[in-house]
């Protein structure tokens, strides 16, 4: 089963909802003979909002409907990935849509950091569920957003969910220049150990979309790439600049080297669960 | 510790001038060249953001520039091909301090003049000092800088360097004053290592850096540590967040710098932000009113 992905490491206009669904759309519609098309964490508003992540917040619904205006996705063949502000119950999330044809659900962020230069958490609340999601063509996938990679239970979770391609859509500020950077900003070198380890241990496709340009004076890294089951990056897009990429990917790799890998066949996830609140447990008694 | 990759520090720093620089509509900018090392830089990086053709450096002399400053000011134009104009601040701060200040009440307090008689009036110039001409001076630079941004349709590039930006060596309003500063977050070492890559010349890198206020003075000298310990010491605290007491105690600082940085940080922290405005609604600017800089650009 070959999944062809548009991949589209986007700069975003920060603040400018109308012109930034206005290039989605474009892209849509460019890629219109792909199965998904990509966009980075926060694409349809840009990275730095602040405030304005609760002045441009949409209900999924309204997301969908406004995108499928521009682009009409809900008709073609490609399923939609694309960073938006979501209001849902009250509160604002930094969320990843995902639309195919009518069917849409949004992965809302679970950990929006507030360390550093961050400041999510601020204007943004905590999502507190993942799902996978099954598009049209029959593919399991996960989505993950920027910092929930970083939280190694998640794509743990998603691989018992046995997904065969994770999406993480990123915002990640270029930084780390030391003498031995070679070329790239260090955290870009932590990204690819990071999901090419994911890729290996869990037998999946990682498509990482990463966001491009400057905004606020920060640079973002770019450097989007796929890695295969085998945890090798075979793809990689440019790094700061906006760049796409189309890839056509063997799911079919990814459901075989699933099947033989051991981890993953002699992992025991109740034996995680108990140990893990055993552990807690611990924890919490030796504390006190 | 310091070192830095040169080739990528300067995609970062061009990106960072092309696009806040273009966002804005604009296409060019306007920096001051002392003649030292950190502008020359600023010019270097700005020529290859923008093209020479988009980068104007202004030299603005003051009648105690030493004549050094302003041949390497001259040096870092015709090297780095940028726009290049000189406008003499000697008049304008002259015509400053000459003129009277009236006091209309008793302000002698106010002022701090101390003076057995009753004081009537002053000229600016009687009661300026190497420290407040060296501000005046900073500020007229900064008049000249907008003036000249605001004929052209140009943007102020900032030429402070994180050593001078931790400790405060900068005038407010002055040369604090920029839409943008490229070289913020590199420290003095830095500024030397990037300034080789670009080949900004020998002479201009390897002399003391100075204000110029006087003949002699120097950056050095007036901080009282070389540039070397400042970083290394600030490098330590700021970005390895070590902690002060255990690395005074491990004898790899002095313990008198590592004193000396900690409060000139603090001392000077109301340098790098925006002023306090009082909070008395839901929606304070910069408290409760919080958007992007670059909102819709």
């Amino acid at each position: 089963m070959k999944q062809k992905i548009a991949i589209c490491q986007l700069f975003p206009k920060l603040g400018d909802l109308d012109h930034n669904l206005s290039r989605h759309a474009e892209l849509i519609k460019k890629h219109a003979d792909c199965d998904l098309v990509c966009f980075p964490e926060l694409s349809a508003t840009g990275y730095f909002v602040k405030d304005l992540a609760y002045d441009l917040a949409l209900s999924r619904g309204e997301f969908a409907a406004e995108l499928n205006a521009r682009s009409g996705y809900m008709q073609g063949r490609p399923s939609i990935i694309a960073g938006f502000s979501e209001r849902s119950n009250g509160h604002i999330y930094n969320s990843l849509f995902v639309g195919s044809a009518d069917r849409t659900f949004s992965h809302k962020k679970i950990y929006p950091p507030t360390y550093g230069l961050f400041d999510e958490y601020r204007y943004f609340s905590c999502g507190e569920q993942i799902d996978a999601f099954t598009l049209k063509s029959g593919v399991n996938i996960g989505v993950l957003n920027c910092e929930d990679a970083w939280h190694q239970a998640l794509p743990y979770i998603y691989s018992m969910y046995g997904i065969d391609l994770l999406v993480i859509c990123a915002a990640s500020p270029a930084r780390g220049v030391s003498g031995n950077a070679e070329g790239s900003p260090w955290n870009v070198k932590l990204w690819q150990r990071l999901i090419s380890s994911y890729a290996h241990l869990y037998g999946l496709y990682i498509v990482y979309v990463n966001r491009a340009g400057v905004e606020d004076g920060i640079n973002f890294s770019g450097c989007s790439c796929v890695v295969n089951p085998l945890g090798d990056i075979t793809d990689m897009l440019a790094q700061f600049d906006e760049d796409e990429l189309v890839v056509e990917l063997d799911i079919k790799k990814a459901r075989i080297e699933k099947a033989q890998n051991s981890y993953l066949k002699e992992d025991d996830p109740f034996l995680t669960i108990r140990e893990l609140e055993r552990a807690m447990r611990h924890r919490r008694e030796s504390s006190k | 510790m310091l070192d830095i990759d040169c080739k990528l520090v300067t995609e970062l720093l061009t990106r960072f001038i092309k696009n806040e620089v273009q966002k804005t509509g604009m296409n060019k900018v306007v920096l001051g060249l002392s003649g030292g090392i950190d502008s020359a830089l600023v010019a270097f990086l700005c020529k290859e953001a923008l093209g020479a053709d988009n980068v104007c450096g202004v030299r603005m002399p003051y009648k105690s520039s030493s004549a050094e400053s302003l041949s390497h000011a001259e040096l870092v134009a015709q090297k780095s091909g940028i726009r290049f104009l000189t406008y003499d601040i000697t008049a304008a701060a002259d015509g400053f301090a000459s003129q009277q200040l009236l006091l209309n009440t008793d302000c002698d307090k106010f002022l701090r003049v101390n003076s057995s008689e009753k004081i009537v009036g002053f000229k600016m110039g009687d009661t300026l000092n190497g420290h407040s001409l060296g501000n005046i001076l900073a500020r007229l630079r900064m008049n000249t800088l907008y003036h000249i941004s605001a004929l052209g349709g140009s943007m102020v590039v900032g030429t402070s360097n994180k050593t001078e930006l931790l400790l405060g060596y900068g005038t407010l309003w002055g040369d604090l004053a920029y839409g943008i500063n490229p070289v913020g977050d590199l420290y003095k070492y830095q500024v030397r290592q990037l300034s080789r890559y670009h080949g900004v010349p020998d002479e201009i890198i390897l002399k003391k850096p100075s204000a110029d206020l006087f003949p002699g003075q120097t950056d050095e000298g007036d901080l009282g540590y070389s540039y070397e310990e400042l970083d290394y010491a600030l490098y330590r605290l700021v970005d390895a967040r070590e902690n002060p007491k255990i690395l005074a105690e491990s004898g790899e600082i002095k313990p008198e710098l590592i004193d000396f940085c900690l409060k000139r940080i603090i001392a000077m922290q109301f340098k790098r932000q925006m002023p306090h405005i009082a909070l008395v609604s839901f929606r304070t600017i910069n408290q409760s009113f919080n958007y992007p800089r670059d909102w819709a650009m």
